[in-house]
C-alpha cells in the first residue's frame, strides 16, 4: 500500500530551498556583482523558508518532526556501518544518518542566513539589521558567511550522494520520493501521523510576524550612513564638470590636498574664489570619510598622494573593477572613470550597493 | 489702436536691436561692459558679431588636447543640444540661449569659464571682443 511520507509543504520546501540555494551559488560564485540583488533576494527567500521549516518541524507530520532528525550517534554509527556492508535498514522516513545530514544542513543554512543578513546590513548598509551594525563587526562574519557557504556546498554533495547510495541499495527511488512524497508502507510499519491541522496557519503568522518586524527594522535609519545635503555651491562648481563625489570617498586630508591645488586639478584648470574654495574645503572635510561608516568609506580607506587619482587610483577601486572592460569605461555614455554615476545609481549618496548598479549599453 | 501700434513699434525695436540685446537684463550689461572694454581696447570697435562668435565656437585648434581643442568639442557641433565634457563624461546644459534662457547672466560665472576654457582650448586669454562675439553668436541660436 502507498502512504505519503512527505506532504506537500514539506517537498515544496525542499524544491524551493535547493531553487534558492543554487540561486546564491550561482550568483555569489560565478556571475559579476550586479546579480547580487538576486543573491540578496534569494537570501531572503531562504530565510522565510527555514523559518517555516522550523514551524513544519513542530507541528508537521511525523517524518517532518525534528525528532526524525535528532543525532543519535549509536545509531548513526550502525547505520553506516550497515550501508558498507551494503545492507542498510530501510527507514520509512529519515534514516539516522540522512537525519543527521539534514540537522546539519538546515543549521549550516540557518548560519548561511543570519551571517547574510549581517553582511547585508553592517556592510551594504541595507536589510532589517542594518541600524544596529558597524561595518568592521559584520564583514568578520562574512568571512564566516562564505567558509560556511563552502561547507554548505560539500554537505549538500554529501547529502546527495547518500540519497544515491541509499536509493541504490534499498532499490528505492529516493528523489522521486520527495516528489511524489509516496513510499510503499512495508509489513510491520504504521501509517505516519500527519501535520497538525493548525500547522500552517501558524507557520503563516510566523513568517508574517517575521518579516513584519523584519520589514520594520529595515526602515530604521541605518548606522553610519545619513542623508547630506550638499551645498549648493559644492554641486554648482565641482559638480559643473563631474559628478559631486560623496565625501565619504577621500578622508579629510585627502580632500585638503586636492583642494589646495585646485589650479592644476588633474590636468584642468578648476581655480575658484577664496571663499568659494574655503566653503567647499569645509563642507568636504566636515563630512569626510572619517565620519562614515559605508563601504565604500572603509574599503577605499586613506589618501595616496603617489596615486595618479585619489580615488580610481585606489587599490581596492581598481581590484573591484578589474573586470570592466576598457571599452566600457569609454563609452561615450560613460567617458571617464571618474563617472562613477553612469554605472552606480547610488554613488551621489556614497552607498555603492550592488542592487544599483546599471552598466549602460554603448550607444555607438 | 493704440494698443496695435506699441505692438508693432515693440516688434520693430527688437528687430532694430537684434536678437544679443533682446534677452536678459543681466545678459545685456555683461555684454554692455565687454562692449566698452573692447572699444577701450580699440577706438574703432563696432559692435559684436555674430558670424565672428561662430568661427571662434567651431573653430578646431590642432595644438589644444584633442579631446578639448574647440568648443564646439565638449558644448557640442549643435550648441542647442546638451554637451559633455571630454574628460569626465558629465552631461553640460546647452550652452545656447535659445535652449538655456540662463546662460551668460551671471557675470563671475561668465569670467569663471572664459577664463578657464579660453586658456585650455585656445591657448591664451580671450579679449573682450572675443568674449562678446561668442556670447553674441550663442544668443543667436
Amino acid at each position: 500500500m502507498q502512504i505519503s511520507v512527505w506532504d506537500l509543504p514539506t517537498r515544496l520546501f525542499h524544491w524551493l530551498l535547493v531553487s534558492a540555494v543554487a540561486v546564491c551559488a550561482f550568483t555569489a560564485l560565478l556571475l559579476p556583482t550586479p546579480w547580487l540583488k538576486w543573491h540578496f533576494l534569494a537570501g531572503y527567500g531562504l530565510l522565510g523558508l527555514l523559518l517555516f521549516r522550523l514551524v513544519w518541524a513542530l507541528l508537521g507530520p511525523e517524518h517532518s518532526r525534528w525528532q526524525g532528525f535528532a543525532p543519535r550517534p549509536a545509531a548513526i554509527a550502525a547505520h553506516l556501518k550497515a550501508i558498507l556492508n551494503g545492507r542498510p535498514h530501510r527507514s520509512l522516513g529519515h534514516n539516522p544518518a540522512g537525519g543527521a545530514m539534514v540537522a546539519a544542513l538546515l543549521t549550516a543554512l540557518s548560519l548561511l542566513a543570519l551571517t547574510g543578513l549581517v553582511a547585508l546590513g553592517g556592510m551594504f548598509k541595507q536589510g532589517p539589521l542594518a541600524f544596529a551594525l558597524t561595518f568592521q563587526g559584520a564583514s568578520a562574519l562574512k568571512e564566516l558567511h562564505e567558509v560556511l557557504a563552502y561547507l554548505l556546498l560539500a554537505m549538500a554533495g554529501l547529502h546527495l550522494a547518500g540519497v544515491l547510495v541509499e536509493s541504490r541499495l534499498l532499490k528505492e527511488a529516493l528523489i522521486l520520493t520527495m516528489i511524489t512524497g509516496r513510499k510503499e508502507l512495508e509489513p510491520g510499519e504504521r501509517a505516519p501521523r500527519p501535520a497538525h491541522p493548525k500547522a500552517a496557519p501558524a507557520a503563516m503568522t510566523v513568517l508574517v510576524l517575521v518579516f513584519g518586524v523584519g520589514f520594520a527594522l529595515s526602515r530604521l535609519p541605518p548606522a553610519g550612513w545619513h542623508a547630506l545635503t550638499v551645498p549648493e555651491s559644492y554641486a554648482k562648481e565641482c559638480g559643473a564638470c563631474h559628478m559631486a563625489y560623496h565625501p565619504s570617498l577621500l578622508p579629510a586630508e585627502g580632500w585638503s590636498k586636492v583642494m589646495a591645488k585646485l589650479e592644476d586639478h588633474y590636468g584642468e584648470d578648476a581655480s575658484l574664489s577664496a571663499a568659494k574654495t574655503a566653503e567647499i574645503s569645509a563642507f568636504l572635510t566636515g563630512n569626510a570619510q572619517e565620519r562614515w561608516d559605508t563601504l565604500a568609506a572603509n574599503r577605499l580607506h586613506g589618501y595616496d598622494a603617489a596615486a595618479e587619482r585619489p580615488i580610481t587610483g585606489n587599490v581596492w577601486w581598481k581590484r573591484k573593477h578589474r573586470h570592466i572592460a576598457a571599452t566600457i569605461f569609454h563609452q561615450r555614455n560613460v567617458i571617464s572613470k571618474s563617472n562613477c554615476a553612469a554605472c552606480h545609481g547610488d554613488a551621489a549618496q556614497g552607498l555603492f550597493a550592488p542592487q544599483e548598479i546599471h552598466i549602460p549599453k554603448d550607444p555607438s | 489702436m493704440i494698443l496695435r501700434s506699441l505692438a508693432v513699434s515693440a516688434a520693430f525695436c527688437c528687430l532694430l536691436a537684434g536678437p544679443a540685446l533682446a534677452g536678459d537684463p543681466a545678459r545685456d550689461a555683461i555684454l554692455a561692459d565687454y562692449a566698452a572694454q573692447a572699444k577701450q581696447a580699440d577706438p574703432s570697435f563696432q559692435g559684436f558679431s555674430a558670424q565672428r562668435g561662430k568661427v571662434i565656437y567651431e573653430t578646431r585648434h590642432a595644438d589644444a588636447k584633442p579631446e578639448t581643442n574647440a568648443c564646439a568639442a565638449c558644448h557640442g557641433e549643435d550648441p542647442t543640444k546638451p554637451g559633455q565634457n571630454a574628460k569626465t563624461g558629465k552631461t553640460i546644459d546647452p550652452v545656447a540661449v535659445s535652449a538655456n534662457p540662463k546662460r551668460f547672466t551671471a557675470k563671475d560665472d561668465v569670467e569663471k569659464w572664459f577664463g578657464r576654457n579660453c586658456k585650455e582650448v585656445l591657448g591664451h586669454d580671450c579679449s573682450a571682443l572675443d568674449k562678446g562675439d561668442y556670447i553674441t553668436y550663442l544668443s543667436t541660436r
